[in-house]
């Protein structure tokens, strides 16, 4: 855990204590709610590396706290979250992901702490998201984000939201340790990330979002200027001629604009998210966009059946994209969402995408059910296939696993 | 004796009579046109409700004498110029809890409806066929949950019927906006203009669900609301109980809270 987080937010927490005690109980409600997750991967590959096992077993906790009060203009939260492994001790870690203090007066609220914002609209590549940073040893699909310190103002005049973000402290994605899987053969440099601003982790980012809709039609435009959340992983050297190179993540400051798009024609749903952004070198263009439609009680039975397309372009070149830790540049998605709509809630999702260009692939199953009322228990699986060394994704072809977890609600 | 007998043959004028207090409801006009009135009239009389919460249970039963529960809360905003706005939140089971639904109901096309993921912190826009998914694997559609607004049907006058002693009002309705069913029967008590019993019929005609209401409590000397409502799913036998507690109104909810982007402060 980085301390900055926690030391930008104790003013937060010192406004929200002297506010709580003046709000006295008018109207307050508090909720706390946890949960506990056992979960064993097994990774089908060995690998040439020694230091990396084919299982592991983790111990994840979460835990959320909200307190409303003053007649539910304002709100206190805090979230916290772990995890325990039994191989990668990057693998091992905490966050937190709330610990902030919102308040709202009419159409405007204000808070102030770290939190978690969520852009974007669609479902196998977040190309817009990105005032959270990534936190990928918890899971390498790259939805699991870390809390992030900001102030956000935002203004609802209807049918629309001006959100507007001052990010004071960045944060270094999470990325798999020397023991952990899921990292590709070479090794990243724990603790050596390079920064273009000479404020490295103190650099101030800005953000702003407006969004709205209108009958079927859904948009958000944004804007970010900062610190890339995504690095770049550059090769370098080691001391030792005998030992492979290994990778440095390198945080160049970046500016993104961004769009997002949803119209909703009958029963099918087509969602657009683009991106222009400049990395260190050149401005370049990405964009996914897609459908998704469902049909109900498929042949007579209980079972819904979602049907998932989405294409994945990036503009930038093969040797840009090689030293970034996910991309898409020509890329198919077809997924399947099975929802059993039986007392179980059992559920399913199945995504396929292809790689046009370098024919890499990826397949994943994600199925779950619940087990009384305070229990579910899933399997995942993820297998990867690239035929190219130009393809991001072929680092991962020696990481294909099976996952099965149990989590107990609190 | 044949005083008595003209007195008889009066009645059922006698009964049309008592409804001039249903504007447009008259024996001359179409069964269209008077199934339309009392629909009309059912609306006007709960119009002025300003917003409303309830606490939700739902027991869910499998035919095969299992059965699970569910448990939410709802949030009814009413809109003077279009369709009011509902937002159900999960409580139980604790793997959903924190799920929200939001509706926004138009009298003239297809809802908006947006889903809250608290994992992700993520406002879902949703399709507005989800309308005939299944809500929480019950027999509830979302369809059946949403608000009946009047022109999201054409209706059809059938006569008045006494339903376990109630007198009602049997309209059959055909919805005019995309569904789940072809058409739907409904019973309308004379009383009070509730909802008291629905059939529902599939895509291809036969009989797919009965809908019982009952248990009706009256909120501010002016809106009927029911404490139970029971479906049955009589092709698969599978039934549902849902029952509506803690009735609240006018507590000074605000469109903002009612919008996509504020789902995530709901709770």
């Amino acid at each position: 855990m980085n301390s900055n987080p926690v030391r930008s937010t104790i003013f937060a927490s010192a406004v929200a204590a002297a506010t709580l005690t003046a709000a006295g109980n008018s109207g307050a409600q508090s909720r706390w709610e946890s949960e506990v997750t056992a979960e064993a991967r097994w990774f089908v590959q060995a690998t040439d590396d020694s230091r990396q096992a084919s299982q592991d077993q983790s111990l994840a906790a979460a835990t959320r706290w909200t307190f409303d009060f003053d007649q539910r203009k304002q709100r206190l939260s805090l979230a916290l979250n772990g995890r325990l492994d039994s191989q990668d001790g990057e693998r091992s870690q905490w966050d937190i992901g709330e610990l902030n203090w919102r308040y709202r007066w009419r159409a405007a609220e204000l808070s102030v702490g770290i939190d978690r914002v969520y852009w974007g609209v669609t479902e196998a590549l977040q190309l817009v998201d990105t005032i959270n940073q990534t936190n990928r040893v918890d899971s390498p699909d790259g939805q699991q984000k870390l809390g992030q310190p900001m102030i956000r103002l935002a203004l609802q005049p209807g049918r629309s939201e001006w959100e507007f973000f001052v990010l004071p402290v960045f944060r270094e994605q999470r990325l798999p340790g020397s023991r952990g899987r899921l990292r590709g053969p070479l090794q990243l440099v724990e603790d050596a990330a390079v920064f273009e601003s000479r404020d490295e982790r103190q650099h101030v980012d800005l953000a702003a979002r407006y969004s709205g809709y209108a009958g079927s039609f859904e948009w958000a435009l944004s804007y970010f200027m900062g610190t890339s959340r995504a690095p770049l992983l550059q090769l370098q050297p080691t001391d030792n001629p005998l030992q492979p190179p290994v990778l440095r993540p390198f945080y160049y400051l970046t500016d993104q604009t961004g769009l997002e798009l949803t119209w909703v024609a009958g029963s099918w749903l087509w969602k657009l998210e683009a991106i222009s952004r400049r990395d260190d070198q050149q401005r370049y263009f990405a964009a996914t966009g897609g459908f998704e439609t469902t049909w109900f009680g498929v042949g007579g039975s209980s079972l819904d059946l979602g049907l998932i397309v989405e294409y994945q372009y990036d503009d930038r070149d093969s040797n840009r994209l090689l030293q970034s830790v996910s991309v898409a540049n020509d890329d198919l998605v077809l997924g399947a969402r099975i929802t059993g709509n039986d007392f179980a809630g059992t559920e399913c999702l199945i995504l396929y995408s292809y790689d046009r260009r370098s024919n890499g692939r990826i397949a994943s199953i994600e199925a779950s059910r619940r087990f009384g009322a305070k229990w579910r228990g899933g399997i995942e699986a993820r297998f990867f296939s690239g035929q190219s060394s130009i393809d991001a994704l072929s680092v991962f072809s020696n990481e294909d696993f099976w996952q099965l977890e149990l989590t107990r609600f609190f | 004796m044949k005083r008595w007998l003209f007195l008889a043959a009066l009645m059922p004028l006698a009964a049309l009579a008592v409804d001039t207090d249903i504007p447009g409801f008259d024996a001359t006009n179409s069964p269209a046109e008077n199934g339309r009135a009392i629909a009309v009239e059912a609306a006007r009389r709960d119009d002025g409700f300003g917003d409303s919460s309830a606490a939700m249970t739902m027991v869910l039963f499998d035919g095969r004498g299992n059965s699970v529960q569910r448990a939410m809360r709802s949030r009814t905003l009413e809109q003077s110029a279009n369709g009011d706005r509902t937002i159900l939140y999960f409580e139980d089971p604790a793997d959903v809890r924190g799920t929200a639904f939001l509706t926004h109901s138009h009298a003239k096309r297809s809802n908006d409806q947006w889903l809250y993921l608290p994992a992700l912190r993520r406002v879902k826009r949703i399709a507005s066929n989800q309308r005939s998914g299944a809500f929480m694997s019950s027999e509830f559609s979302y369809e059946d949950l949403g608000n009946d607004e009047v022109d999201k049907y054409t209706y059809r006058y059938i006569g008045e019927v006494s339903l376990d002693g109630v007198p009602c009002y049997h309209i059959e309705r055909t919805p005019t906006d995309k569904s789940g069913y072809s058409r739907q029967e409904v019973w309308i008590d004379r009383e009070a203009l509730r909802l008291q019993q629905v059939h529902y019929y599939d895509r291809r005609g036969a009989l797919l669900k009965t809908l019982a209401v009952g248990d009706f409590t009256l909120h501010r000397d002016q809106f009927w609301r029911p404490g139970r409502m029971h479906m049955i799913n009589v092709q698969t036998g599978r039934e549902t109980v849902l029952t509506w507690e803690d009735y609240l109104f006018d507590q000074g909810l605000n469109a903002r809270e009612f919008e996509p982007g504020a789902l995530d402060d709901i709770r």
